[in-house]
């Protein structure tokens, strides 16, 4: 069993953490003092007088179910493959954790500075989710599989919105128009992602410095490197 | 998933052949920019997916309504594409996480 003072660090670093923001401060200044109540008071007397000892106060870290924080990581030059997930995709982005660069609009509808919406759509159910999916190779999909290099969704969103930037202006951009879709192929100048896919892998993931965007009026439709 | 050659539209997404859920079809689509062709001449107008994905023989939607990625034995039974057969491209299947 851990000595009282021990326990009680622990437990007061751990409270804090977990309420840091969700619990008033009445309310975590009563949760310390039951502890300090239980550890100095009723410990002690149950052992005394009854002879059993009551257990220690766990340690209180992250909740189990939620990984601790990482900090970002650096932008990958090697593949980052998808092979090994049972979809091929990255894990479900939500759209509403990025208020610093999507505005929400309802429905389902989130707004760039840039001014281009993403929506519900493809087979990932929202074109934010279907765009990050090419933050991971998928090295057995047939053709070219642009990959960025980041895998942070807000990055991602800001990359789409400066190559919009440049099409719009009609710089450093070819433009393609179906019936239902505009095509641009954008160069940024710099390396933004490689080339993954098959055709990618067959090549030794050569860079990519353009970004493809497909968009349905404002809709992005879906955006990932490329190299023409 | 099946497939017959890269989309002409994004130039990236592999041509799939996908069955519709309620008039059956077999369909050309890209699982990349969400179009699809009611046969392999992608020449002729093709329907273009927004918030749903729309079969270009009846409208049902594509990534949801009882609709896969076609079988070979599907494929054999739909005369424009029986051609296609012996080149058939086989690769993992993207499924819709909806
Ligand atoms: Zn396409
Ligand atoms: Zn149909």
């Amino acid at each position: 069993m851990a000595n009282p003072q021990q326990q009680l660090a622990r437990l007061a670093v751990g409270i804090l953490t977990l309420t840091r923001g969700r619990l008033s401060l009445r309310a975590t200044i009563g949760l310390c003092l039951a502890a300090v109540l239980y550890v100095l008071v009723l410990q002690p007397l149950a052992k005394q007088t009854l002879g059993i000892s009551l257990p220690s106060l766990p340690a209180i870290d992250q909740p189990a179910d939620k990984p601790a924080p990482q900090s970002r990581p650096a932008p990958e030059r090697t593949p980052r493959s998808g092979a090994g997930s049972p979809t091929g995709v990255p894990a479900a982005v939500d759209p509403a954790d990025l208020p610093t660069v999507l505005t929400d609009r309802g429905r389902g509808v989130y707004e760039s500075s840039g001014g281009l919406r993403y929506t519900r759509g493809s087979q990932q159910g929202h074109r934010l989710a279907h765009v990050m999916a090419h933050t991971l190779d998928e090295p057995d999909r047939v053709g070219q599989h642009g990959v960025f290099d980041t895998n942070d969704p807000a990055e991602v969103v800001r990359l789409i919105d400066e190559a919009y930037g440049l099409a719009l202006a009609g710089k450093q951009t070819t433009t393609q128009r179906e019936e239902g879709r505009t095509i641009y192929t954008v160069n940024l100048r710099r390396r933004i992602g490689y080339i993954g896919g098959e055709s990618g892998a067959r090549k030794g993931h050569p860079s990519a410095q353009y970004l493809k965007l497909v968009i349905d009026g404002d809709r992005v439709i879906t955006a990932f490197p490329l190299r023409p | 998933m099946l497939s017959i050659g890269i989309c002409p539209v994004c130039a990236a997404g592999p041509l799939g052949l996908r069955q519709c859920g309620v008039c059956r079809r077999v369909v050309v689509l890209c699982d990349e920019c969400d179009v699809a062709w009611r046969t392999d001449d992608p020449t002729r107008p093709g329907s273009y997916g927004q918030e749903t994905m729309p079969c270009p023989g009846c409208s049902a939607d594509l990534w949801t309504a009882g609709a896969t990625w076609a079988t070979r034995e599907a494929v054999a039974a739909t005369p424009w594409l029986v051609k296609h057969l012996p080149t058939l491209v086989e690769s993992p299947a993207r499924e819709p996480q909806r």
